[in-house]
């Protein structure tokens, strides 16, 4: 992997200068699950394609396990990325691979009931789960994607085991690894190359196939004339991750935009493509993260093992497809520097709290966002730097999910065992018994920033769709409007998925370029 | 004529030298006041500095002060790691962040808003103590976003650390590199 970063097809625009009078076939703008997928699918079938990466290359031997090197080098703004009233900590990879070199190897395929959701309310054809079937297996084999096999770690058995007090289901997650060690530092880069990340498979079969690799280039903008996208133009990304001013110009005959559910929309909106129903960037989706901290009577050590290997779908789909907002329940692992930095105190008080840092065990729910009318996601904005801000406002239909997620992992961790559990809430406090816990979290008020709400998981903005009245690109992926121009990343997606979205993305992907590079034969 | 440097060294040497026992300068090293260093930062100012030495100790209370200093750790270095991370923002973060050490070093905003009446320097421990929770308790959603903002900056560079683990029990990675 090493000498990769030492190939003739890596060119690192922070020092770099890219070949003159180039013109590549495709132009795949982001390396992550959907860049990495379409560049290994497209240089095959012959196609000259090059991969412009905002992040800088870096691979396992750069992976340290240390949160103060891996959040800078492998995370948007640092981690440091909020909605714009900065309710939501939005975490999101910026590196060679995107989101696939630091998230937590959770791989499921897409419920039935959303395909059929997006097929039936917003017009996507072709996406069955009979006809994404092939897909997911193709990579499922690719990426090595089966149920952990290995016992899970602490936090995970709490999960299971109160699940299975409470009669609630519970199952293993599918995980993309090969060869894990099970160290549980999936979101600081994998250290020996187990997971099956774009970082380890489709980019470096797809530059050894030929494909061209600019790192540290950040997408400023498409140069078009009339519905043709000419050229783009790239911004060198200094050591401190911020656009240089100057721009260089790439010429392509095709453009696939894969920059993520954030980074495609704000392309498209700096880029001011005709947006005549004012699409581009709205029903941005994020699996809004509620959690509860549990004090545990003997030691978790989050922060080891598998971080994410059981999940429940008991409340996923509580109120149908449609009624009120479903969650998925999971783990997250607990390491130090987020781990005490999102306890919403200071002091003695937090230092006592961190002094049971090993007993920590803490609970996630991801809701469903976008099947409800009353669902409506963020919009992508740009600010006065041209970079993107998401506006993503909480409503009254996201906190009645807050709250019954929280009673439910509550009534969870009491089960497994708490000694005490606390949500994520400036307004909380311990809780000793389950129905202490019920009356105090019956009581919390939720509003922005008092409730900690967080996201792994940015999907939507530039939906599908076989109408151009509620989607910017078609069901192939193709833009309505250029004639040139695909999205095949997570931006695609109508709603959110109610699963963590690599898998889909993947398969959707796949599927996807494998049209394309028909097309563009 | 003294330079604002200056004359933020001599409010630290006068003032805080006959301020009583609780002054949050005594619980850190009196030199981290009076070496403020100009121009080693990217981010941070002279200003910055002062105000981050002055929070700091009690963001983070005597349990952390006390094991950088069995640990041979200079409380200046949270200075360089907060600082480290700035630099990594965005340039709208970047901005929101100057604008609020902007506003706590702004004279009328930090009687008003922040309600500290004596110089940062000065301050003791309670009152920047009831400061913060004013902000935290806050109806105003930008004082709550001040404060986390705060509280998330301070308490993540500490915790960036390997010799602040042993307060978590944290043993590091399995792997050292």
């Amino acid at each position: 992997m090493t000498s990769l970063k030492l190939h003739k097809n890596h060119i690192d625009l922070s020092k770099d200068t890219l070949p003159i009078n180039k013109v590549f076939d495709v132009v795949i703008v982001g390396s992550g699950a959907g860049g990495g997928i379409a560049a290994e699918i497209l240089v095959q079938s012959g196609l000259s394609v090059a991969i412009v990466e905002e992040g800088a290359f870096k691979t396992a031997a750069d992976f340290t396990l240390n949160e103060a090197q891996a959040y800078p080098d492998l995370y948007q703004e640092a981690m440091s990325r909020k909605t714009k009233d900065k309710g939501i900590t939005v975490m999101q990879g910026r590196t060679v691979g995107g989101s696939t070199t630091v998230n937590w190897t959770s791989s499921f395929r897409t419920p039935e009931k959303t395909l059929n959701h997006w097929s039936e309310v917003h017009g996507v054809s072709g996406f069955s789960s009979e006809e994404l079937a092939p897909w997911f297996k193709k990579v499922e084999q690719q990426l090595n994607i089966s149920p952990w096999p290995i016992p899970p770690n602490e936090n995970n058995s709490i999960l299971e085991k109160g699940a299975h007090k409470l009669g609630w289901s519970a199952a293993r997650i599918p995980r993309n690894v090969r060869g894990c060690a099970n160290l549980g530092y999936c979101g600081m880069g994998c250290p020996i190359d187990a997971k099956q990340s774009m970082l380890v498979t489709t980019i470096p079969a797809a530059v050894k196939a030929g494909a061209t690799l600019i790192t540290n280039a950040r997408c400023q903008k498409l140069i078009y004339r009339g519905e043709v996208v000419e050229h783009i133009l790239l911004s060198p990304v200094d050591k401190n991750h911020q656009a240089k001013n100057s721009l260089v110009k790439l010429a392509c005959n095709y453009v696939v935009l894969s920059a993520g559910a954030i980074g495609t929309p704000a392309i498209l909106m700096r880029s001011k493509v005709p947006d005549p129903r004012a699409l581009i960037g709205k029903r941005t989706f994020l699996h809004p993260v509620t959690s509860v901290l549990a004090d545990m009577p003997d030691k978790v050590n989050a922060f080891y093992g598998a971080p994410q290997s059981v999940y429940s779908d008991e409340f996923l789909w509580r109120d149908g497809v449609t009624g009120k907002i479903g969650y998925k329940l999971e783990v997250p692992p607990i390491h130090p520097v987020i781990g005490s930095s999102i306890i919403p105190v200071h002091g003695e008080p937090h230092s006592q709290m961190m002094k049971r840092f090993p007993y920590f065990h803490a609970s996630l729910a991801l809701l469903r966002d976008g099947f409800n009318e009353s669902s409506i996601g963020g919009q992508v904005e740009l600010d006065r730097f041209n970079e993107p801000l998401l506006d993503y406002k909480a409503n009254g239909y996201l906190w009645e999910g807050v709250k019954s997620a929280l009673l439910n992992m509550a009534e969870l961790q009491f089960a497994a065992g708490a000694k005490r559990i606390r949500p994520f809430h400036m307004d909380a406090q311990w809780a000793t018994t389950w129905p202490a816990a019920k009356t105090m979290i019956e009581s919390l008020k939720h509003q922005v920033v008092r409730t900690s709400l967080f996201s792994a998981h940015v999907m939507g903005g530039c939906a599908f769709g076989d109408s151009p009245d509620n989607s910017v690109v078609d069901s192939t992926g193709k833009s309505h409007f250029f004639n040139n121009l695909s999205v095949l990343d997570g931006s695609l997606f109508p709603t959110s998925l109610g699963v963590n979205p690599q898998l889909t993305i993947y398969a959707i992907s796949a599927k996807l370029a494998s049209g394309l590079s028909e097309r563009l034969k | 004529m003294l330079t604002r440097r200056q004359l933020m060294i001599w409010s630290v040497s006068s003032l805080a030298a006959f301020s009583g026992g609780t002054a949050v300068y005594q619980l850190i090293q009196k030199e981290d006041f009076e070496s403020i260093e100009t121009d080693k930062y990217q981010f941070l100012t002279d200003s910055d500095q002062i105000l981050f030495l002055s929070i700091a100790p009690v963001v983070l209370g005597d349990t952390c002060l006390k094991l950088w200093t069995q640990q041979n750790v200079s409380f200046k270095t949270i200075l360089t790691l907060i600082d480290n991370a700035i630099v990594n923002f965005s340039k709208r973060s970047q901005q929101e962040v100057r604008e609020l050490l902007d506003i706590l070093w702004n004279r009328a905003a930090k009687l008003l808003v922040a309600r500290v009446w004596t110089s940062w320097t000065d301050a003791d421990a309670t009152t920047i103590n009831n400061f913060l929770q004013v902000w935290r308790e806050s109806w105003l959603v930008t004082l709550n976003q001040g404060y986390q903002a705060l509280q998330q900056l301070i308490i993540a560079a500490y915790y960036s650390k390997t010799e602040s683990w042993s307060l978590c029990d944290y043993p590091g990675p399995p792997i050292q590199r």
